[in-house]
């Protein structure tokens, strides 16, 4: 037996990462097109009523003022209401579903918002079920809106049916939608559990009330990641002005002095790559001022 | 005895289904009623999470339906609550593993042993919803004053065919009201043009009662336990008038303007 | 009538009817080695077909005089479900009914007439199944990643996770199940029977917790003492499901 050096072997302590820290893979590779191709993002929860259309509304308004060119896809098929929300249901005369069924153009479909005029709509049908659209169809329509947008945000409907695989079909990433209480947490995981491996997943916590997190009557933002394990990019404090601007039809981030306007631009920011921390919300009576942390508080 | 079967539906998700079926539960059964609750929302159930029963499943309505169990296997009775039962829905399924026949089926049965079934409906309108008001006698909707949720709402009273349904208008925010912020009781009924069952005001205790699995209706002191206990009351036929608010909203002010007061 | 054998023991497919007519070629068959199954168990797969109660009891006797106990059924319906329980048979998922048993089998053959039992329904785990990989021949599976709501781990033998398994998750062992992460579903270990299988966590806070056939939920979080951090195994200890501190 040759003579070997032992050396002191020495395992350097690493930090324990979670065991299961959603790190933020770069979408599967894929050969490169001739033409750019715009990323789709289905915006998603489980839970109805956390905020995943007012998000997708106001996120593609802010992703059409930084430049990019942007489609909002309602997928909520007979219930819709991204039209609504964007003031914009008196301009809907052509559907999703009539594009899939060849009945009109994409462009005649599309509806161009009065303020931004890289901003569009691709309603959903009211008076149809979800049962209509066949998936590939689905998929092939997002891949054509790619080909023409930048961001093409797809607004998936409550649930776990035809409905939220529709609209998950053609999407390359998602951004889950929740609010810091139990049972949305909880659909929000379901959700997560039913998306497909490729997809991206990004996390924003909607309708934080910093006053309840310090009561204890509220879960915190880490309490809620704790359980999810999503990369996080965004926290999004509650506000009645939200009610108000949603029943308009503008969009939040119009709203002067709006910190939840605010958090909505810094996703989209963060979503084009920027990296800003995610600030600390404190309360102070109806305001709510930022601390912004050196560290930030990003994930849990 | 054959009870009475009622879905709380809504269309729009998040308005505050569980939390009403729930709550109007745990009111109706301190009315002395026996009653039952179902989860209908398979593959998303939330409803023993509101009640605090989740850690006592071990069958659920799917098991029933498949034969698995016998209903009173899957019924989860509430300690807390003389009368008060819960038929849970299953969390690793998914909605298309029932049909609209096993629920009218399940609730048919449950019927014959309670005074009252509550139903507590998925949102949106596929299969889950379907399922949902299969076996219900009589419709609840549940809606908040704001616009999504009413046109959700009227998109499902075409849906629930001849049944008698009535509403509940939840989150409501007096002040908004008055300032005209948001749309007053009256408003919705006016619009959705069906009577109204209860009024229930936004109230952050909701949010805290609900996580921790403590339905409000439990503890008699809070505010909102009286609210429920009224819209028990009117669901058993009692004639209940409802509370005034002082909110007025666009059709009210235009009352008083004609009446002259 | 037909006889399969598994690793954990005999599968009767009892399709015809009437049953009764099974006795005698049941017989027929024990009858040709009547030594070589003694001590078995024996899980009856009864259909959806109805079928008297003394029928069944006759299949049952007819294989108690060879040793065999019939100790499972899996049923296709109301029916045969209420007809299994009338006769003291456990209902069984049929994907478990086949699962070949951990290696050391250390169930106790007496234990189905001992107060405790309760009928409970193995899960299998149907619909978004997040398949255990890597399932050895001995039935082990290994899962990396967090064990999200309604999705449901099954093994034949003993089940592991590096990760969190998150509260409307369910995971199903015949043996063992480790979760080096939180543990806040449901978890079933032993679930064909044995009373010395173990759940451990780093962080035990199960929703409901399942061992053999004992079934117990975690108290509240306040009423634990005061909020450890430390692993912990769950087990059966004089007939109930305890929790002990992992030793180091």
């Amino acid at each position: 037996m040759p003579d070997v050096e032992n050396e002191r072997l020495e395992i350097p302590h690493a930090a324990a990462e979670g065991a299961d820290a959603q790190s933020p893979t770069a979408a599967p590779a894929q050969p490169k097109p001739a033409v750019k191709l715009g990323r789709s993002i289905v915006m998603t929860s489980g839970k109805g009523g956390v905020g995943k259309t007012t998000t997708t509304a106001n996120i593609g308004t802010a992703l059409a003022d930084a430049g990019m060119s942007v489609v909002v896809v309602d997928a909520d098929v007979g219930l819709r209401n991204l039209d609504v929300v964007l003031g914009l249901e008196n301009r809907v005369s052509k559907h999703l579903l009539d594009v899939i069924e060849e009945k009109c153009t994409l462009d005649e479909a599309l509806v161009r918002d009065r303020v931004r005029r890289n901003l569009h709509l691709l309603p959903a049908a009211q008076n149809r079920e979800k049962d209509d659209v066949p998936e590939d169809k689905m998929a092939a329509l997002m891949g054509q809106l790619r080909e023409r947008f930048d961001f093409v945000l797809i607004d998936c409907p409550a649930g776990i049916e035809q409905g939220f695989r529709n609209a998950v079909i053609g999407a390359q990433e998602a951004v889950v939608v929740t609010t810091p209480e139990v049972s949305a947490v909880r659909d929000a995981d379901r959700i997560v559990g039913l998306l497909p491996q490729a997809i991206v997943i990004k996390l924003v916590v909607n309708r934080v009330r910093p006053a309840m997190v310090r009561k204890g009557t509220m879960m915190s933002v880490a309490d809620v990641n704790a359980i999810l394990r999503l990369d996080l990019i965004g926290v999004v404090p509650d506000e009645r002005e939200i009610i108000i601007a949603t029943n308009r039809g503008t969009p939040v981030i119009d709203i002067e002095g709006s910190e939840t306007g605010a958090a909505f631009r810094r996703i989209a920011r963060r979503l084009l790559g920027e990296d800003i921390p995610i600030p600390a919300f404190e309360d102070k009576g109806n305001f709510f001022s930022r601390i912004m942390t050196t560290l930030g508080v990003g994930r849990s | 005895m054959t009870g009475k079967s009622f879905v709380v539906t809504s269309g729009k998700g998040g308005v505050g289904k569980t939390t009403t079926t729930a709550n109007v539960g745990c009111a109706l059964a301190t009315l002395g009623k026996q009653v039952v609750l179902i989860d209908a929302d398979i593959g998303l159930r939330n409803l023993d999470l509101v009640l605090g029963l989740e850690k006592r499943i071990v069958f659920d309505v799917v098991d029933v339906a498949e034969g698995r169990c016998q209903p009173r296997q899957a019924l989860i009775r509430d300690k807390r609550l003389e009368g008060l039962y819960l038929l849970p829905a299953s969390q690793t399924k998914d909605k298309e593993s029932i049909g609209e026949d096993q629920m009218r089926d399940v609730v048919n049965k449950l019927s014959k042993e309670f005074d009252v079934v509550l139903i507590d409906c998925p949102a949106g309108i596929e299969h889950g919803f379907r399922n949902a008001i299969a076996g219900a006698d009589e419709a609840i909707i549940v809606t908040t004053p704001e616009v999504s949720a009413i046109r959700d709402a009227d998109r499902i009273l075409g849906m629930l065919g001849t049944r008698r349904t009535r509403l509940i208008v939840n989150r409501v925010r007096t002040e908004m009201v008055k300032t005209g912020d948001m749309l007053g009781v009256d408003d919705v009924a006016e619009i959705l043009g069906r009577d109204v069952l209860g009024v229930i005001p936004d109230d952050e205790e909701i949010i805290d009662t609900t996580n921790r699995g403590e339905p409000v209706v439990l503890d008699p002191t809070r505010r909102l336990s009286k609210t429920y206990i009224a819209i028990a009351r009117r669901l058993m036929g009692e004639n209940v008038p409802l509370p005034s608010f002082d909110d007025d909203g666009l059709f009210g002010r235009l009352r008083r303007l004609m009446i002259g007061t | 009538m037909q006889i399969k054998g598994t690793k954990s023991g005999l599968l009767l497919h009892l399709y015809e009817r009437p049953l009764i007519t099974a006795v005698a070629e049941l017989r027929r068959r024990l009858d040709a080695t009547p030594e070589f199954y003694k001590g078995s168990r024996a899980v009856l797969m009864l259909g959806s077909a109805e079928a008297e109660p003394a029928e069944l009891a006759a299949i049952v006797a007819t294989l108690e005089q060879f040793g065999i106990v019939a100790d499972g059924a899996v049923c296709e319906g109301d029916v045969t479900a209420s007809l299994a329980r009338s006769a003291g048979l456990r209902l069984v998922a049929a994907s478990v009914a086949a699962a070949p048993r951990s290696k050391d089998d250390r169930t106790d053959p007496g234990g189905r007439s001992n107060g405790r039992m309760k009928s409970t329904t193995t899960r299998s785990g149907q619909g978004d199944e997040a398949r255990a990989e890597g399932a050895a021949a001995d039935g082990n599976a290994y899962h990396k990643g967090t064990v999200r709501s309604g999705q449901s781990l099954a093994a034949a033998g003993n089940l592991v996770v590096v990760g969190d398994v998150n509260a409307g998750a369910e995971l199903t062992a015949v043996g063992d199940i480790v979760v080096w992460g939180s543990l806040r579903g449901v978890a079933h270990a032993g679930a064909q029977g044995d009373d010395l299988a173990s759940v451990y966590a780093l962080r035990l806070e199960p929703t409901q917790l399942r061992i053999s056939r004992c079934i117990a939920s975690a108290p509240p979080p306040d009423k634990r003492r005061a909020r450890t951090v430390s692993p912990e195994i769950a087990k059966i200890r004089d007939g109930k499901i305890v929790i002990v501190a992992a030793e180091a």
